[in-house]
């Protein structure tokens, strides 16, 4: 299982709130996406995409307790890049 | 009309009592439907006793309402692994699901109108299962259907409340439960035969057999190169008539890069002129099933969903003209 992440810093000209944007693919399919604004204002372009990071381990560690809880996976094998 | 109320009777739905001093009678309504063959000919009249669930006090009639659907990603996990394991998907309904609920508070009703009791008209009726209309109706109806798939040795998944799974040696078995839609999905034939005659015997249930259909999302496979493709061309060709859209030219990308949309700033709102809230909101529905790539777009609406002028109202328009060039998209 492969999740991608990625944030753009700053997007939003107006309040230059940052943008958290990942999806996750299994078996040649995408399972979950999401596109959100970031809460907070981020400060450089390192901190947005830490931002977009923990919301695609969030997602991640959820994903993982899912297919635990089918008996598909053990933990460790899921990777965000 | 005499036959669901004959129905009712015999669900033991409710008996009837005197009404307690303290306690005021919900009322409760006939809703008749006339229900059409494919030509438009009358088939058949069809009546059904419904609470109006909106007399009801908090905390006197009712109390928790909250019935858990689950997520989308659940959905595709599992769709995607029956897909790579080559399982069994099939599909059942519950046919009268909201009767099969059974209440933890005490809720009085009037006698329905057409059938109040000779001789009994001060009586009211107390009711012992759910209606529809109740407002703890989904909730009830939810408990024990999980108390039961419990019941026949499923686990609740701890991650999504809505995903039943059990696993006796190489047989493994998944449930997935959508109010009353349920879909089945097992490696086994006859695990599966055996669960849904344990599920049609405590409920009245709908076999549909293999999985086609849900929730607005087809559902297409290819067994013998283990693929299963989701797509909602037939949810998208209707929203596009709701929203007048049908005709429109296709177009390669779903935002124009050179609008950035700004915060509607004269502040007059222009929302009455055009179903803003209404349009996004179909349009999330698509992207959270079967439509990643509608995903920024439809963040950058939202954003303006409280007061959108006209120029958010062309964005929609053309993520809808965007849509109409991709309609055969397929995940």
């Amino acid at each position: 299982m492969l999740g991608y992440c990625d944030a753009d810093w700053g997007g939003d000209l107006e309040d230059r709130r940052s943008t958290t944007w990942f999806v996750f693919m299994f078996g040649g399919g995408a399972i979950s996406w999401s596109n959100k604004r970031q809460r907070t204002i981020a400060l450089s372009t390192i901190e947005a995409e830490y931002m977009a990071n923990t919301q695609a381990t969030k997602e991640a560690i959820w994903i993982t307790k899912l297919m635990m809880d089918l008996g598909y996976m053990e933990e460790k094998k899921m990777m965000v890049i | 009309m005499r036959k669901e109320y004959d129905s009712l009777m015999t669900n033991n739905t409710w008996t009837l009592v005197s009404l307690p001093a303290d306690r005021k009678p919900i009322s409760c309504k006939w809703v008749f439907k006339i229900k059409q063959g494919t030509n438009g000919e009358v088939e058949r009249y069809k009546a059904r006793l419904v609470a109006r669930g909106f007399t009801q006090t908090y905390r006197v009639d009712y109390n928790e309402t909250l019935a858990p659907v689950p997520k989308f990603t659940s959905i595709h996990c599992i769709l995607a692994l029956a897909a790579l394991e080559d399982m069994e998907i099939h599909q059942m309904d519950v046919k009268t699901t909201f009767f099969n609920g059974e209440l933890k508070e005490e809720i009085y009703m009037e006698q329905s109108q057409g059938f109040v009791h000779q001789g009994g008209e001060h009586l009211v009726c107390k009711l012992h299962k759910s209606l529809y209309g109740l407002k703890q109706s989904p909730r009830a109806w939810n408990q024990k259907l999980d108390v039961f798939i419990k019941s026949i040795e499923f686990m609740k998944s701890e991650a999504d409340p809505n995903v039943y799974v059990t696993q006796v040696g190489d047989v493994k078995f998944f449930i997935v439960v959508y109010v009353d839609d349920l879909i089945l999905v097992c490696n086994d034939q006859n695990k599966l035969l055996q669960i849904k005659e344990e599920l049609n015997q405590k409920f009245e249930m709908k076999d549909l057999k293999e999985l086609h259909f849900f929730l607005g999302m087809e559902v297409e496979r290819n067994r013998d190169e283990r693929l299963l493709r989701i797509n909602q061309i037939k949810y998208l060709k209707e929203i596009f008539k709701r929203f007048r859209m049908e005709e429109c030219k296709p177009i390669g990308v779903p935002l124009d890069p050179k609008v950035k949309l700004q915060n509607n700033a004269n502040g007059n709102d222009e929302s009455k002129e055009f179903p803003y809230q209404q349009a996004v909101g179909s349009l999330m529905y698509a992207m959270l099933c079967t439509r990643p790539d509608l995903a920024y777009p439809i963040s950058m609406l939202n954003q303006h969903m409280g007061n959108p002028n006209m120029e958010h109202w062309m964005a929609v328009k053309r993520i809808f003209r965007y849509l109409q060039g991709t309609l055969q998209m397929k995940l």
